[in-house]
């Protein structure tokens, strides 16, 4: 075993992939700490498949390295692979087999004894709401029903690093909920590397949620952490009536951005007084009927950092 | 362990698909039936002469099939998946064969059995009937893995198995004698191990000659199976390291 800190589960060391010239994953350095739920988040093509396959030695790096429990991904890939559980992004189940046999088929890869493995898959397919077909062959199944088994198939043999690519794409909104569930009852007990374009999916799980664009994690941090330190501005959104155009005019004096429409007030500035713009207003007659700050979200962050919308 | 897991799995893949079982059974006992049928009125003893070249046919069935399965786990990502656990590549090659080499056996008895049961007069070794069979499969298993390993997706894979078997099927003589094509076309078609394969077990099986009359035709058999499962191997091996 390299050395490496007792604290990581995954140590990504200026690691790099090139393709034809273009760097897909460009020297990004990553610590993530045992039992740590990670997100990289990211626009398709930023370059976190990559990322992951070669953190679970299906891909070599063009530079750099990667430790994963203090194992080298280079140097030491069969280790590697006994401490990593991966759910890949396409369901890459066997269609044919029943779920209780596609856990056991890679239990037995694994090594796990086969009374030690019937338990832990009667326990996988009960926790993870499959236990009643555990018989059924799986090509019966949902889309989300599949996703499911996808991840029990890297939990089978327990590992103690997680890698979870993409483990909601395509799925409705209900049973995205479902699969959040499951991962969310993971939290703690595994370290879990999770990469998806959802912000919504990252703000929702991750501890800490890594922005990658073009090969490169371009910020790094907890959710909140990106939504208040990274973003300089803040909006309110008014819904009032009997907006003057006195106290319209008034606004825009004092605040950067003011924009009505409808009966829509948004001002957007550096500093925002709440009860100082609600005082104003009904000084100035008008009614207003509801307001609110609007949370900045990650896709905000995104946009700021690299000018561009994160398309969901 | 891994091999009869992964040998295990691929065989629950393969059985429980009815499309993949009809394509490797049903179809060559249908020509089988067809033949059988048609001529019956005519000549007594075709089914002889016919029946080898129809278990011939059924063991090239062997080449899209083979592609297939390993196609598909490549297409679908079961392979990369499996290829992030302690196995090694050549425990995947090994589950693929051994699965692939228990359908060619099953192929091989069934298909015997309906010759037979057909009114096929057997009068030589089946043992030495059964050995060419299986070398013929092994080829095909090996041919299967080569197309395997230069296709990205099933629907690449399986038009080009199907190009270059059903030719190859109908030049080396398993519907009707090699004798009847041009020289040139007969130089081909005894390029690959089938012509041979239906030569000799035509041979051992209605003429009931011994391992000596069928030695050349035994050592292309070997030589084929051999080299083409070796270069398979090495082909699959390299298309799994991407």
């Amino acid at each position: 075993m390299t050395e490496a800190s007792d604290d990581l589960s995954i140590q990504a060391l200026n690691l790099t992939r090139i393709f034809n010239g273009l760097a897909a994953v460009d020297g990004i350095n990553l610590n993530i700490k045992k039992g740590e739920l990670f997100a990289l988040l990211g626009p398709n093509g930023a370059g976190k498949t990559t990322t992951i396959n070669m953190l679970c030695c299906l891909l070599k790096p063009t530079g750099g390295t990667a430790r994963i429990m203090g194992y080298d991904i280079l140097e030491e890939p069969f280790e590697v692979k006994q401490v990593i559980g991966v759910s890949p992004q396409e369901t890459a189940i066997s269609e044919h087999l029943t779920p209780e046999e596609n856990l056991n088929l890679i239990g037995r890869i694994h090594g796990i004894d086969a009374r030690e493995l019937k338990l832990r898959t009667r326990e996988l397919l009960e926790t993870m709401g499959l236990g009643e077909r555990a018989k059924d062959q799986v090509r019966k199944f949902s889309g989300g029903m599949k996703r499911r088994l996808n991840i029990m198939m890297a939990l089978v043999h327990n590992p103690a690093v997680l890698f979870l690519d993409e483990p909601t794409l395509g799925l409705d909104p209900q049973a995205r909920r479902a699969v959040w569930t499951y991962i969310t009852r993971l939290k703690g007990l595994k370290t879990i590397l999770l990469t998806t374009h959802y912000m919504d999916e990252a703000d929702f799980l991750a501890d800490r949620v890594g922005i990658m664009d073009r090969g490169k994690i371009v910020a790094l941090g907890s959710s909140r952490e990106l939504k208040t330190s990274l973003l300089e501005k803040h909006t309110m959104v008014i819904y009032a009536w009997n907006l003057t155009q006195r106290v319209i005019s008034e606004m825009r004096g004092r605040y950067a951005r003011v924009e009505v429409s409808d009966g829509t007030m948004t001002v957007t500035d550096k500093k925002l007084d709440f009860k100082e713009i609600i005082d104003l207003l009904h000084a100035s007659g008008a009614v207003v009927r509801s307001a609110y700050i609007k949370e900045p979200t990650l896709d905000d962050v995104f946009l700021h950092i690299t000018g561009k919308e994160l398309r969901e | 362990m891994r091999l009869l897991a992964l040998a295990s799995r691929n065989l629950k893949e393969t059985y429980r698909d009815p499309l993949a079982l009809g394509f490797l059974l049903a179809f060559p006992l249908l020509f089988m039936v067809l033949f059988g049928a048609i001529l019956s009125e005519t000549d007594t003893n075709y089914i002889d002469f016919i029946a080898p070249g129809i278990i011939i046919f059924g063991l090239l069935i062997l080449i899209p099939t083979s592609a297939r399965i390993m196609v598909s786990d490549k297409e679908k990502g079961f392979l990369s998946r499996l290829l992030t656990t302690p196995a090694r590549p050549l425990d995947f090659i090994s589950g693929y064969s051994l699965c692939l080499v228990v359908i060619a056996i099953a192929q091989i008895i069934i298909f015997i059995a309906a010759a037979w049961g057909f009114g096929m007069d057997i009068v030589g070794s089946l043992w030495l009937a059964f050995l060419i069979f299986l070398l013929t499969g092994l080829s095909s298993i090996g041919i299967g893995m080569v197309v395997a390993s230069l296709s990205k997706s099933e629907n690449q894979a399986e038009p080009l198995c199907w190009l270059f078997s059903m030719p190859l099927a109908m030049l080396s003589g398993c519907w009707f004698s090699v004798e009847m094509l041009p020289s040139y076309l007969r130089n081909v078609a005894y390029a690959f191990p089938f012509a041979h394969a239906i030569d000799a077990s035509r041979a051992i099986l209605i003429r009931g000659v011994g391992v000596e009359a069928i030695s050349n035709d035994l050592l292309f058999l070997v030589g084929w199976a051999v080299g083409i499962f070796a270069v398979g191997v090495i082909l699959f091996r390299r298309s799994m390291r991407g």
